[in-house]
């Protein structure tokens, strides 16, 4: 079949033969949690994938660390789970919240869940990558995984209706590969997404930023497996344990634009602000809260028009974002993973592979992400409002609403079991999955 | 030689002359407030203490310092139990001690209708023009 090549971003038009050429089922286009957890769903149905991930290495990164219980399921599923726990994935049943002025506001507690998993498991970041990573070893017949490689073009079929390949510079040499689905899974920037023209719409401009900090682990009962969250007149502060329970991740509620002031600052004026925010940490060293990989990023709600187009699927961030506040996004990415690849072994097996086939992963995850994010912006909008009035009035609502089957309620929506998966949509229903597939 | 703090120096380099302060004294108390306060804009400031339950609030200030610094709290947090007992006080003097309902920490019996416009009005009102 002969092909069209077209640059993407900066990337240039070649029509020399590539120096490694290589051939799979499925093409995946970045090699962080999205793309990672697509390979091993795809590997569950035995479609073989190669990842192209630009870094050269694992990137230490500050992002997700909290995997929610349905999340923890699926990475069951696949084996990445003894990774996550042996990487030194922390249990965590419990948030509370708590207004610095007021005191304790209120609980959401995991531990009554339905299924294996009660709880919350908290990685950090980085290390989420290693355990999907480590888990691939025992794959390595379906996963390849190409990492340095920077993908600079796709490759049409003649009628430039599908695309069939992307091609790229790893170590000086080009590269080619031809699919018969290309995954995109490059994050919020995606460079396919914008490629492909499929606008994003924001749904709401967010008038603060985080910033990201570290200390140590303050060692009182109420951070035993529990993470905190304070809430009130300078906005929302989340304590999270992390792996091992000795440090946590602070994100801190900054305005827009605020994190130069803020990395101004002596070690005594930070830890001024952060205990009036977050007064349990006056039993930590904060002078190092800045030094290990804090940074600031703007929240952001941005939803894709598409998720499918010409044969491409767009996954977790490329598809959209979402506020941080409830932990949703990485976990969203797990789901789009799960679901999209039992759309791709339909299509292979029965249905064949185009955007109308394909078109059922977007039916099926389109709405429960709007709905996922309808929530979580809801709960962001309660979280993050800030003011003395909040402080004294709005922060009492926490306490106020105790209703146990609300709040039971919002546990399964935050843990994810409202979200159903490829299983629960029967994707795969009277088609025997142990067969490979050719349709199409 | 100069120490660089003399008038022909400043002109010189094009520096403000420090002959009066750059603000009036009005602005100044202002930033004060809004810092140690940690209030991003004067604008919020401004639409605070335009309220008239925080003006009557800040008369018991004092008291509501000593209260904050009893409980070993940083002192930015006394306007907010200023304003708070003056809600208190208001609405007792409407007929509703409230004092259970916002400091027992185990009450988590939400506020009647009622109650709750009572607060939103106080909070809401318009100063008198």
């Amino acid at each position: 079949m002969s092909v069209k090549r077209m640059p993407i971003g900066h990337g240039g038009l070649s029509d020399a033969r590539a120096d490694i050429e290589l051939e799979t089922e499925v093409v995946i286009v970045g090699g962080a949690v999205a793309g990672a957890s697509m390979a091993h769903a795809l590997a569950e149905y035995n479609v073989s994938s190669i990842i192209f991930e630009r870094h050269a290495r694992i990137p230490e990164v500050n992002r997700g660390d909290v995997l929610q219980p349905l999340t923890l399921s699926m990475l069951d599923r696949w084996g990445v789970y003894p990774h996550v726990t042996a990487m030194g994935g922390f249990p965590l049943y419990e948030w509370n919240f708590y207004n610095p002025r007021i005191g304790h506001l209120g609980t959401w507690n995991f531990s009554s869940l339905p299924g294996k998993f009660n709880h919350q498991t908290i990685l950090r970041h980085s290390r989420i990558h290693e355990a999907l990573y480590a888990a691939m070893d025992a794959k390595a017949h379906l996963i390849n995984v190409q990492r340095g490689s920077e993908v600079t073009g796709v490759l049409f079929d003649e009628d430039r209706q599908a695309v069939v390949g992307i091609y790229g510079e790893q170590n000086g040499r080009t590269f080619e590969a031809r699919a018969r689905v290309v995954v995109a899974a490059d994050g919020p920037r995606s460079q396919l997404r914008r490629f492909l023209q499929i606008d994003q719409e924001e749904r709401y401009k967010y008038d603060h930023e985080y910033l990201m900090l570290t200390t140590p682990r303050p060692k009182v009962p109420e951070m035993d497996r529990k993470g905190i969250q304070y809430v009130g007149n300078h906005g929302l502060v989340v304590l999270i344990p992390l792996d091992g329970g000795e440090e946590i991740r602070i994100p801190v509620q900054i305005p827009r634009g605020a994190q130069p002031e803020w990395r101004r600052l002596s070690e005594s004026q930070l830890r001024n602000r952060l205990l009036v925010r977050a007064p349990v940490l006056e039993h930590v060293d904060t002078s190092g809260a800045m030094a290990h990989l804090s940074h600031s990023y703007p929240v952001s709600w941005l939803q894709s028009r598409c998720y499918v187009k010409h044969n491409v699927c767009l996954i977790g961030e490329a598809a959209r974002t979402v506020h941080p506040t409830t932990a949703q996004g990485m976990n969203m990415a797990f789901l789009d993973a799960e679901v999209l690849a039992a759309v791709i072994k339909r299509c292979f097996l029965r249905d064949g592979v185009s955007d109308e086939s394909l078109g059922l992963y977007e039916s099926a995850r389109r709405p429960v992400a709007e709905k996922v994010m309808e929530t979580s912006h809801h709960q962001t909008v309660h979280h993050t409002a800030r003011g003395l009035w909040h402080d004294i009035w709005g922060s009492r609502m926490y306490r106020w609403v105790e209703d146990d089957t609300a709040k039971r309620e919002l546990s399964i929506s935050v843990a994810g079991l409202n979200n159903p998966t490829s299983k629960s949509l029967g994707i795969l229903e009277g088609l025997d999955v142990t067969a490979g597939g050719s349709s199409g | 030689m100069t120490t660089g703090n003399d008038r022909a120096t400043a002109k010189r380099q094009g520096m403000p002359e420090l002959t009066r302060p750059a603000i009036s004294e009005i602005d100044a108390l202002q930033e004060v407030v809004r810092v140690m306060l940690g209030f991003q804009t004067r604008d919020q400031l401004d639409e605070l203490f335009r309220k008239p339950i925080v003006r009557q609030a800040v008369m018991n200030l004092e008291k509501a310092l000593e209260m904050t610094r009893a409980r070993r709290q940083p002192d930015e947090f006394a306007l907010a139990l200023a304003v708070e007992m003056e809600l208190l006080k208001q609405t007792r003097e409407a007929g509703h001690d409230l004092e259970a309902l916002f400091n027992d920490p185990d009450h988590h019996v939400a506020p009647s209708a009622e109650i709750a416009s009572l607060i939103e009005k106080i909070w809401t009102e318009e100063p008198d023009a």
